[in-house]
């Protein structure tokens, strides 16, 4: 192949090597992180991550069907989510689906802005007994102990685990939104025009969540 | 996204039917056809009042909130519903607020120092909501991963997974462990008074076995094996000994699946090093 048929800046050697890390993250059974297959094929990390990123690119264009995502600090491969309807034709079996309560994803919620947190913290919040739901999140294994708390009664604290990042398609926690946007939303949401206090401008929790 | 804060408070239907739309209510009925939304909390009753009434929360009108309140409380009473003990902590709470806004400002207290009796109320109200907020937001990630597919899972694919999440967890632990002792309690035991089970002897059962079936054993069967309630404990704590000096991993092939106990790559190192297994018999006196 002469130089002129490649992309500027991509030689042979990295051309197959981003095709060979394509290959990885589609079969591999769980988001791959960068270092995992960095140790594993004995390549530089930042050149693992320089070529995640460019294959990540790539497969953002809208002439892709599949598109590779940070998910759980790591890297997956999937269909785009706005093929859902025609793709969904053709998958045979069909994942059981697990949908959550409101109240339970409420608790999740809490457990996932407040870790580690104790059931009574997580009551606090919901004013409402939350043991039964907390105990269908560590069933589901989208949360999980997390030691106990050094206070009277020594109560067990509870954390969001990789599954939940995974679940709901975050790369990590980081990428929810914050309390602060939350609370905004929630003002906004309970008819307070001027959050009190608050100099920002309501567009900006807008732009961040989304 | 826009819609996404807006749709909270903008569904409002009059009537008894109004379904608080974030907190998914549902309504009970008595054989007479009466219908009453029902809330998890009372937090999530009062956010629905106050958005039907599009009440500025920091200014919430607590004398007729608390009206309807109680309101809400006596209807559910006549459906014989059973609201729970904080729906009436909530109440009491709110007419000790009412009843505080009667009272007259303290004149020695400044004006700016002056505290809204409604304040905490309030404070609670915004948080929980905030948390509303943040349901919402995780149904909706939810809801674009249900709508992504990825390739099917090979079976066999070698286990890259080091990190201790996918592995077994305590919890799922002591659940097969507890499944295993009701069973133990439902049947004849041939436990032998003095019968001589150690931790130690355990671990060196353990490790056999694994030697012998090939790296890998179910953990049901290991328990099932047990002759008593003493060996049962034993090796259930020679087992936790194991995963802590990092000779065995537990692995679970799906949620709620058999739990496997497995060889763990330091296995051979870590049964090299005999002083850590007398340092174990020690620890439990044996």
């Amino acid at each position: 192949m002469s130089a002129q048929q490649q992309l500027p800046g991509i030689d042979p050697g990295e051309k197959r090597r981003r095709a060979l890390l394509e290959a990885i993250i589609y079969a591999a059974e769980e988001p791959l992180t960068a270092a995992q297959i960095s140790k594993g094929l004995d390549v530089p990390l930042d050149q693992v991550e320089a070529d995640l990123r460019a294959l990540m690119e790539e497969s953002a264009s809208d002439k892709r069907g599949i598109e590779i995502r940070k998910v759980a600090k790591g890297y997956k491969m999937s269909t785009k989510a706005e093929h859902h309807d025609g793709v969904r034709k053709f998958v045979k079996t069909l994942r059981p689906k697990f949908r959550l309560s409101l109240p339970a994803l409420e608790t999740l919620a809490v457990v996932a802005y407040k870790q580690p947190v104790t059931i009574p913290e997580i009551q606090a919040v919901r004013g409402v007994n939350s043991t039964g739901v907390v105990s269908t999140l560590l069933n589901r294994k989208l949360i999980t102990t997390a030691g106990r708390k050094a206070v009277i009664g020594r109560p067990m604290q509870y954390r969001t685990t990789k599954d939940f990042l995974i679940q709901f398609g975050l790369s990590d926690l980081t990428e929810l939104p914050t309390l602060k946007e939350l609370e905004e939303l929630g003002r906004s949401a309970l008819g307070e025009v001027e959050p009190a206090g608050n100099t920002q401008e309501p567009e900006h929790a807008e732009a961040a969540v989304e | 996204m826009n819609d996404r804060a807006a749709s909270a408070p903008d569904i409002e239907i009059p009537g008894p039917e109004t379904a608080a739309a974030s907190s998914e209510s549902v309504q009970s009925e008595n054989a007479f056809g009466v219908r009453l939304d029902q809330f998890e909390g009372p937090l999530d009753l009062l956010l629905s009042l106050i958005r039907r009434q599009k009440i500025n929360i920091s200014d919430i009108p607590i004398a007729s909130i608390t009206e309807q309140y109680l309101d809400y409380l006596r209807r559910a009473e006549e459906l014989n519903i059973d609201l729970g003990g904080e729906f009436v902590f909530m109440a009491a709470t709110l007419i000790h607020i009412k009843s505080r806004m009667l009272l007259p400002s303290d004149p020695l207290v400044p004006e700016e120092e002056q505290q809204d009796p409604r304040d905490d109320l309030v404070k609670r109200l915004i948080e929980h909501e905030k948390f509303v907020q943040a349901a919402q937001m995780l149904r909706e990630k939810r809801l674009v991963e249900e709508n992504t597919w990825t390739r099917p899972v090979f079976e066999d694919f070698p286990d890259v997974d080091e990190e201790p999440e996918s592995a077994v967890g305590v919890i799922d632990l002591v659940r097969t462990f507890e499944k295993v002792l009701e069973r133990a309690r439902n049947r004849p035991s041939y436990e032998v008074e003095g019968e001589d089970v150690t931790v130690a002897s355990r671990i060196q059962y353990l490790k056999n076995l694994l030697l012998s079936e090939d790296g890998a054993v179910s953990l049901s069967d290991v328990f099932e094996r047990q002759p008593g309630r003493r060996a049962l404990l034993a090796t259930f704590l020679a087992l936790l000994e194991l995963v802590r000096m990092s000779a065995v991993v537990l692995r679970q092939k799906k949620l709620f699946g058999e739990i496997v106990i497995r060889k763990h790559k330091m296995f051979d190192t870590v049964f090299a090093h005999e002083e850590s297994f007398y340092a174990v018999a020690r620890e439990y006196g044996e």
